[in-house]
């Protein structure tokens, strides 16, 4: 066989992976008109603020020809090596649309060279209790894995830097219908150390990696989550960084959702879809909250797979022109996200030495975001373009 | 309720002309792309596009394309690829046909050609099972590099990624499919 035979038989392949190549949005940003679901909690202790997330996205493709999706959360604090010798194979099982079990497969591929001791720590491990101890950064384990769904489990987030994540990942036809549910309780502080900031972050625009803007204390974190959504698949959930907040005013009476700072619990108005989820990111000395809700509203009203955006939070500081607060996006739209000075263009906030985040995927707008904690006067402008 | 390209296709069964401007509209610029990654020529691009469409004109009535897009870009790629050849009897062509081959080449060196040349649709078969194996975006970048011959940025710009991750994506499925074909027997 020749090379060109390939070449000839690329222009031959089955028709339906050449439409949804073609039909791909065209720039990932586009993907956060299609379901992203985040939740978070804030913690507030003394004058700092933690956050914690957790991650629901789709994993199907427009026709649902994708059967499963690939991510891994792996620190990797020492090295840039890049190697596939940590790839493996994990088959877990969907709902389909239809109700039928589907088992899927799906291979990860570590994009980093870990340590060995790193390794171990890092490998899929049984749904359920993660072992708890007395953890310290050192001995901090990273874990990826199956949360049991419907039993709560408890991990460990982060380790060694900002962040450690698990990832909840739902079937698209499911998202719709029964969006992720968690309970967060950021229950117990571990420890806090100094943290002099040594990660990298990227000006899009000119490609210059900037210095850390993370610097302050950070707190280590024990969380408890409970899975309570049948068709959440993984919990991606992060520990962060706090700086001090002005407590109480960043949460008008028309928001979203709510954090009850005393018991660091989230908690929905009863008027909100259950499937409203948020993140929320803080600035210096001020506490944006951006809200995100991927609802079932769309549908109710015959109009497809919407996504609201909801600005809340001190938003005559995030949006110049002090516009409305729901942003609706509709499938086929395209959307700049523009922070502060930055265009964002590229999905990996963080460096990849770091995190291994699958490019292209639908996390532009929230490590976007993060990028952006060292803006003195940051804005968010967002802008819509009909396809 | 009917679909655009249902439309399309009943009004070219039934010879109406304005469907030939309707599928120009819809797929016209992902086909236009094409051709101009294979021929890098614009008035080459505008022929290849004016064919591929009269060609649809005839043949979609005999033989209906379930997945419209994707029939024209397959048309579209075969008419800029004839064409291409055509026109690199006389020199080598411009685009990114070159670039692509030579990747495809590092997967499959020519050293390696056997005697027998496998049937194509088997090749074929033998790579959608192969891209079924892969995660949607991986497979989405491999198609759009080999299949549509977008250029390494244009991918990078409808994925939000680096041109260099787009590179480093490439290579390690092209990888992945020298593995792949070697266990099915094809190398």
């Amino acid at each position: 066989m020749k090379h060109t035979d390939l070449f000839e038989a690329m222009g031959e392949i089955d028709n339906r992976y050449i439409e949804d190549a073609a039909s791909h949005p065209q720039h990932s940003l586009m993907r956060f008109a299609r379901p992203a679901a985040i939740a978070a909690a804030v913690c507030i202790v003394g004058s700092s603020a933690y956050l914690v997330y957790g991650i629901v996205r789709e994993a199907v493709s427009q026709d649902g020809m994708q059967t499963g999706y690939t991510d891994s959360a792996v620190y990797a604090p020492e090295t840039t090596d890049i190697s596939e010798e940590f790839a493996e194979t994990t088959t877990y099982t969907t709902v389909a649309p239809t109700g039928v079990p589907e088992d899927r497969s799906e291979t990860f591929y570590w994009e980093t060279t870990l340590p060995a001791e790193t390794t171990e720590t890092a490998s899929t491990v049984p749904a359920g209790e993660i072992p708890m101890g007395a953890y310290t950064p050192e001995n901090m384990p990273e874990v990826v894995f199956f949360p049991e769904i419907g039993k709560p489990f408890r991990f460990s987030p982060g380790s060694g830097d900002a962040h450690g994540w698990l990832m909840a990942i739902a079937e698209e036809p499911v998202l719709y219908d029964n969006i992720f549910d968690a309970d967060i309780d950021l229950d117990e502080l571990m420890w806090k150390e100094h943290y002099a900031g040594d990660s990298e972050y990227v000006d899009f625009e000119t490609g210059e990696i900037l210095p850390d803007p993370l610097y302050g204390e950070r707190y280590f974190i024990k969380t408890t989550v409970t899975i309570q959504n049948v068709n959440a698949e993984w919990l991606w959930v992060s520990n962060g960084i706090g700086e001090t907040v002005e407590t109480g005013e960043s949460f008008p009476d028309d928001a979203l959702c709510r954090t009850e700072y005393d018991g660091s619990w989230i908690s929905f108005p009863d008027d909100v879809p259950t499937d409203v989820v948020y993140q929320t990111l803080d600035f210096r000395n001020t506490f944006n909250f951006r809200a995100i809700a991927d609802t079932d509203i769309g549908k109710q009203h015959g109009l497809g797979n919407l996504v609201y955006c909801n600005l809340i939070g001190q938003p005559e500081k995030m949006i110049p022109d002090e516009s409305g607060y729901w942003y609706l996006f509709q499938p086929g739209d395209v959307v700049t996200y523009e922070i502060g000075s930055v265009i964002a263009k590229r999905a990996t906030a963080y460096t990849e030495r770091d995190y291994h985040i699958p490019e292209g995927e639908n996390l532009v707008p929230y490590y976007c975001l993060c990028t952006d904690y060292g803006i003195t006067k940051p804005y968010i402008k967002l802008n819509m373009t009909e396809p | 309720m009917q679909t655009k390209d249902q439309q399309i296709i009943e009004q070219i069964i039934g010879r109406d002309e304005r469907a030939l401007d309707a599928l120009s509209e819809a797929y016209g610029a992902v086909c236009r792309s094409i051709a101009r990654n294979i021929l890098g020529d614009s008035a080459d691009t505008e022929e290849v596009l004016n064919d591929a469409l009269f060609k649809a004109w005839n043949a979609i009535p005999a033989s209906p394309p379930a997945h419209l897009q994707a029939y024209m870009i397959t048309l579209t790629r075969r008419i800029a690829l004839d064409r291409c050849k055509w026109k690199q009897r006389e020199k080598r062509g411009s685009g990114e046909v070159p670039l692509a081959l030579s990747e495809l080449e590092a997967c499959i060196p020519a050293q390696e050609t056997v005697e027998s040349v496998c049937d194509r649709n088997a090749l074929a078969d033998a790579l959608n099972r192969f891209l079924r194996t892969l995660p949607a975006y991986k497979r989405r970048i491999f198609i759009e590099r080999y299949t549509m011959l977008m250029p390494e940025e244009e991918i990078a710009e409808r994925h939000a990624m680096t041109p260099a991750a787009v590179k480093m994506q490439l290579s390690r499925i092209r990888k992945q499919l020298r593995a792949y074909l070697e266990k099915e027997g094809f190398l």
